[in-house]
């Protein structure tokens, strides 16, 4: 038959493994899937493509390469898409937050992560952990000068593959100086939990919250620092 | 084999119509990759018909259910859990007459 692989399937009776599977955001293998017939990346072409590589005289092969311009064209696609998706709501596209838009769905194209159940335990529903991650720092930097770098996301218990259990957030903040760092941290903790369970539906048994830098809060009155407040959410 | 792909494209069809109308659901996961992927085998993907990006549909046997898999893209500010049990009832709901039985999985891939 020539059905796709299924590498990435979450489903059941797929991947044997899914910590070490190739559709599970491990290393392996995802170079050779970005590789185009003629020898380029696909990564490499989409950021030429981001930095305006597209004149001519700057990278010839991507206007010759029958590959190179298919992929830039499937970009193009995907442009007018995300267009239309923020249509009505942002009417004011400038070209720069239009490709930051594109370039966003291709990273997680490319690196989507793992499946991460969605909902109760009985259903099957799932959040690739890219996008799941990326609303939880969104989520972590609602709190003023809080900064999210590394979350990652993984099933609290093991077994299962992949587990449909509650997840467990670890993640990396850089904040600003304030007195009370443990409420700070409190604070982000909670508004994580909120994202998880507001904006995804995702269960998580637990949110390791690691401060991995002190900062000084730029433009702020020292006498008041910013980061304990409440509120300040868009 | 002819017959099954061409089952398996109607059914595939009739999923990413539904999929792509459901609110809250900006676009199929665009599948940007795997069209590369692919690329060296246009004749037997062409031989299978132009599957939508973002629906996979198989089953393990001629008679068995389909087992349908549907990655989307979601807008901001809707919840994706809700989405994507919208998704699975809207394409549960209109497989119960060509596909009874069809195992539906939803994976949102992105919000934007």
């Amino acid at each position: 038959m020539a059905m796709n692989s299924g590498a990435e399937l979450p489903g059941p009776g797929t991947g044997t493994g899914p910590a070490t599977g190739p559709g599970s955001g491990g290393a392996d293998g995802s170079a050779d899937d970005e590789r185009l017939a003629c020898g380029r990346l696909l990564s490499e072409v989409w950021e030429a493509w981001e930095d305006g590589a597209g004149a001519p005289d700057r990278d010839p092969h991507l206007r010759a390469c029958p590959h190179c311009s298919a992929a830039v064209r499937q970009l193009d696609l995907l442009g007018v898409a995300v267009r239309e998706a923020g249509g009505g709501r942002e009417p004011e596209w400038d070209t720069g937050a239009l490709t930051e838009r594109v370039m966003d769905v291709v990273r997680l194209e490319l690196r989507p992560g793992r499946p991460l159940p969605l909902g109760e335990r009985e259903e099957d529903l799932w959040v690739r952990e890219a996008m799941a991650a990326k609303a939880l720092r969104a989520a972590a930097e609602t709190v003023p000068g809080v900064r999210a770098g590394s979350c990652l996301i993984r099933p609290a218990e093991s077994g299962g593959s992949p587990s449909r259990g509650p997840v467990r957030v670890r993640l990396e903040v850089v904040v600003p100086l304030a007195p009370r760092l443990r409420d700070l941290a409190e604070e982000v903790r909670r508004r994580v939990h909120g994202a998880a369970d507001d904006a995804l539906g995702l269960p998580v048994d637990h949110v390791d919250v690691h401060i991995t830098d002190v900062t000084e809060p730029a433009g702020t009155d020292p006498e008041h620092p910013a980061g304990t407040e409440e509120g300040n959410q868009p | 084999m002819t017959a099954a792909a061409t089952g398996r494209d109607a059914v595939a069809g009739t999923v990413a119509r539904v999929a792509a109308g459901v609110p809250g659901v900006a676009f199929l996961r665009p599948g940007l990759a795997d069209l590369f992927r692919s690329s060296a085998r246009t004749a037997s993907r062409a031989a299978a018909g132009d599957t939508p990006a973002g629906v996979r549909v198989s089953r393990a046997s001629e008679a068995g259910p389909w087992e349908v898999d549907v990655q989307i893209v979601v807008h901001r500010g809707h919840r994706a859990v809700a989405v994507a049990r919208a998704v699975r009832d809207a394409v549960t709901a209109a497989l119960s007459g060509a596909a009874p039985g069809a195992q539906v999985t939803v994976t949102v891939t992105n919000a934007v």
